[in-house]
């Protein structure tokens, strides 16, 4: 089964190591998307279905933790997973962006095996 | 300045160059760094918190490239300005997330800011590794420098 995956990021090579990391963590990818910030990210899911989003925290404009309370907020988006992949290392912030509905995060730098793991854990069983 | 400060950001410094550009830089006192007539690029990166301050990473043009290059798994002479500039902003991001976390623990929070990216000249790069706050690595005979400035 392939996925539609968007993938935001204000850093166009974090962009592309993403992009190539699902593919070496096995992920079938159907339609990828990219976005620089949390309001191009909304912009463009008004325009495409996707299944998983992967976004980073700490961008200008619209910042991650915002992007993720506003899919949260639209019941459209209820199926949309939301990994979260950032430097952040505050328990206290990592428990607070889960209580808003986060499938996973993913601390940087991260390894092709651990984005498999985290992808197995939230597409488990249509991997 | 706290030298357990400084150790722990050349440790996580070296830590993520090799976990995301398979980079080995050895260590070097920032004094020791060699002259640099090449461009240079310099990362900067402001975090706020219980402690505020600035982390700069620099580095000659060319070893940022190549640093780029690595982490894209791709030919050097490929890479433009652009990913030369976003490689070393998106490595000082990494750092400086990892740093803070392993100098003040995971219960803290900071806010950082967006890296912005610069090129210097010759006289600011002496200045920045003269600078008592300087960590130095040398990766295949090219100079990295962190700096940490505390508010």
């Amino acid at each position: 089964m392939s996925h539609r995956i968007l993938v935001v990021d204000d850093s166009a090579m974090t962009r592309r190591v993403i992009h190539k990391t699902l593919a070496l963590a096995g992920l079938e990818i159907g339609e990828f998307h990219e976005a620089r910030d949390g309001a191009e990210a909304l912009e463009l899911l008004g325009r495409h279905a996707v299944d998983l989003i992967f976004t980073d925290l700490n961008m200008p404009n619209m910042a991650g933790d915002e992007l993720l309370a506003r899919i949260r907020e639209n019941d459209s988006w209820d199926n949309v997973r939301v990994v979260v992949i950032s430097t952040e290392g505050s328990q206290t912030r990592l428990a607070a962006i889960k209580s808003q509905g986060a499938a996973a995060i993913l601390r940087k730098p991260f390894t092709p095996e651990q984005v498999k793991s985290v992808i197995e854990q939230i597409l488990e069983p249509s991997l | 300045m706290n030298v357990a400060s400084l150790d722990a950001l050349s440790d996580v410094t070296q830590e993520v160059l090799r976990a995301t550009a398979f980079a080995f830089g050895d260590p070097c006192p920032a004094t020791e760094l060699p002259d640099c007539s090449s461009s240079l690029l310099r990362a900067r990166l402001q975090f706020q918190g219980s402690v505020s301050g600035e982390l700069h990473l620099t580095a000659p043009a060319d070893l940022c490239a190549v640093l780029a290059a690595d982490v894209l798994s791709e030919d050097a002479d490929a890479i433009g300005q652009d990913q030369s500039e976003d490689s070393l902003k998106e490595l000082l991001n990494v750092i400086g997330g990892n740093w803070l976390t392993a100098v003040y623990g995971d219960e803290l929070v900071f806010a950082l800011s967006a890296p912005q990216a610069e090129t210097i000249g010759a006289a600011e790069w002496d200045q920045l590794r003269r600078d008592s706050s300087g960590v130095g690595l040398v990766i295949d005979e090219r100079p990295l420098l962190v700096n940490l400035c505390l508010s």
